[in-house]
């Protein structure tokens, strides 16, 4: 049985006099791979932003799982299930890759300041807990061998993996991929097709923004298109691959 | 040569510790002097804080330059109530904490929504403003004739004035500080501090709720700098607002970039040196303030998180000992990351 993970309804993002989202419908069913295509400047990190609250839309509703998330909070979204990387990679730089991860598990602790500082045998088993879930992690993503150095010391496309170990690490329903093999040479591609395949094994939902259309044609199951913050197209990678008018916007108009 | 030394300390941290405390537990024995004993107290009363204001400072990156307006509103609480209640000891500490983190959440509520060089700039007003209304409210703080006649420690019905009683206070308040920092730094709210000095809205998205952590922060950094201000009108038994100023505020400052960001043993370290130093060479006493200067000037320039900064003698001692058990026979050591540095 399908089941809906998250509706986008009618959501217009505007900022001042520029409309970055146009009406967008869209929806993400659980288990999926879905991709958000689109050229430079067609609303699709924006839409990231609404559907993880960092921006509010200015109209539209989101729903995740179910519920409402329309004009909640980040760290209130990631709560809820829904864990993002970003297209310019943010990790934090001085903390170690360890800590990286553990921080993706944050929002998976609960242990008050009082708890903290009178040390209770709670905050010291969820301290434990999140270390060896990272740990876990870190294994999977091949990191380990890495714990204790600084995230900058990574090239980058281990920097991608550690971004998405950090995101997995919030124990997400889905996941929101921005532009994950951006930069990546073929070999790396090839690493983070394998890794996001796997995921998708292991039952995460998955929705990604990509540039490189032989990657989002590979992997994804179906594809919005967005050009100039309206969606064009929707479908089937081999159906919006045909479509006139995701030709049009990536390749430009025929002139006669 | 550093690397080594720095290796050496991790893996002997524990004795290094026990060789602190032990030599701290003795100092007034083995020092008689009433000069080294006052030194030794005011030493450990500004690594008190230095190391609440590391909390603000090197693990959550925020600067302030106000905090010794909490220092004196802690000082002020408890010159009051035992004053005028005549309270003890343990009740002037508790009020103390609480009125100072009052105005810690009072600051922190319009301000932690503003960041970098606002927030600078509004602790500094803050300080200004404490230190003014200090120095004219004197109904309560008797204006700028201070407060004279603070009684000593009121503890079981009894009063200790002497000077090991207070180095005693003031060790006992140093080592729960520090353990609370240890526990805050090896836990979810360690971490949240960390994410936020390192990138908020990154931090925003994992979960954390950047500006009640930074509140919190600010409340607990107030309230210890209000105990450390409570024992140091017991201490000193006069305090007027000039002891309260900016420049106090600064050179709390200096001891954290000087000794290390972030780092228990380099704040330590730091607040020592620059509380010892100037006073064993009286000669320079008229230039602190220039040499205070020129060590910001220069550890910015060639090390801006401080001697210790960022060094975490826990971490570099799990490592170590991973290594060698990866060595010896493979055997995997998953013991937790030490919190010692």
């Amino acid at each position: 049985m399908e089941q809906q993970v998250l509706k986008v309804d009618h959501i217009t993002q505007q900022f001042g006099g520029l409309s970055a989202l146009k009406d967008i419908n869209m929806e993400l069913n659980r288990g999926e791979i879905v991709g958000v295509i689109g050229p430079n400047g067609a609303g699709k990190t924006t839409l990231f932003n609404v559907i993880t609250g960092v921006y509010k839309p200015t109209k539209g509703m989101v729903f995740i799982d179910g519920k409402n998330g329309t004009g909640k909070k980040p760290f209130e979204i990631t709560k809820m299930g829904f864990a993002r990387t970003f297209q310019n990679i943010r990790l934090f730089p001085r903390m170690t890759i360890l800590e990286n991860v553990m921080m993706g598990a944050y929002c998976r602790t609960s242990a008050n300041v009082f708890q903290i500082i009178a040390d209770t045998p709670k905050k010291k088993k969820e301290h434990i807990r999140i270390r060896e879930r990272a740990l876990e992690l870190l294994k999977m993503m091949g990191l380990y061998e890495y714990r204790y150095e600084l995230p900058t010391s990574l090239p980058y496309g281990e920097q991608r993996r550690l971004e998405i170990a950090r995101a997995l690490a919030t124990e997400p329903m889905v996941l929101l991929l921005d532009e994950p093999a951006a930069g990546m040479n073929d070999q790396e591609t090839e690493d983070l097709r394998k890794i996001i395949l796997m995921l998708k094994q292991e039952g995460y939902t998955i929705l990604l923004i990509e540039h490189d259309m032989k990657f989002v044609m590979n992997i994804c199951e179906r594809i919005y298109v967005l050009d100039h913050g309206e969606l064009i197209a929707q479908g089937k990678p081999e159906e919006v691959n045909s479509d006139p008018k995701v030709i049009e916007a990536y390749l430009g108009k025929d002139e006669d | 040569m550093i690397k080594k030394t720095v290796e050496f300390i991790a893996l002997k941290q524990r004795f290094i510790i026990a060789a602190a405390v032990i030599f701290a537990l003795l100092y007034p024995l083995l020092f008689s002097d009433l000069f080294i004993l006052r030194m030794g107290t005011l030493c450990l009363m500004y690594i008190m804080l230095a190391l609440g204001i590391n909390l603000i400072m090197g693990y959550m990156g925020q600067m302030t330059f106000g905090h010794a307006a909490f220092w004196g509103i802690g000082a002020y609480t408890a010159a009051i109530l035992s004053g005028r209640f005549g309270t003890n000891f343990i009740v002037d500490i508790i009020a103390a904490a609480l009125v100072a983190g009052a105005f810690g959440f009072l600051l922190g509520l319009p301000v932690l929504k503003v960041k970098g060089y606002y927030l600078t700039i509004v602790t500094l007003g803050f300080g200004e403003i404490v230190r003014l209304v200090e120095l004219n409210a004197s109904g309560l703080t008797g204006g700028a004739l201070g407060i004279r006649g603070i009684s000593g420690i009121r503890l079981f019905a009894q009063e200790f004035t002497s000077p090991r009683a207070f180095y005693y206070a003031i060790l006992i308040l140093v080592v729960l500080t520090t353990v609370i920092l240890m526990r805050i730094n090896n836990s979810r709210y360690g971490l949240a501090l960390k994410s936020i000095r390192d990138d908020d809205s990154a931090a925003e998205v994992m979960g954390v709720n950047v500006v009640r952590n930074k509140i919190m922060t600010f409340v607990i950094s107030a309230m210890i700098a209000g105990v450390a201000g409570a024992f140091f009108a017991h201490y000193i038994s006069y305090i007027d607002s000039t002891s309260f100023t900016t420049q106090a505020s600064q050179e709390m400052c200096v001891m954290v970039i000087l000794g290390g960001l972030g780092s228990i043993p380099g704040t330590m370290l730091g607040a020592s040196v620059l509380t010892l130093v100037p006073e064993f060479i009286r000669g320079l006493a008229e230039y602190r303030m220039l040499i205070y200067g020129v060590i910001m000037v220069v550890m910015m320039l060639v090390r801006p998180q401080g001697l210790l900064g960022y060094t975490d003698f826990g971490l570099i001692r799990t490592r170590l000992l991973e290594e060698r058990g990866k060595k010896k026979g493979g055997g995997e050591n998953n013991g937790t990351t030490g919190t010692e540095g």
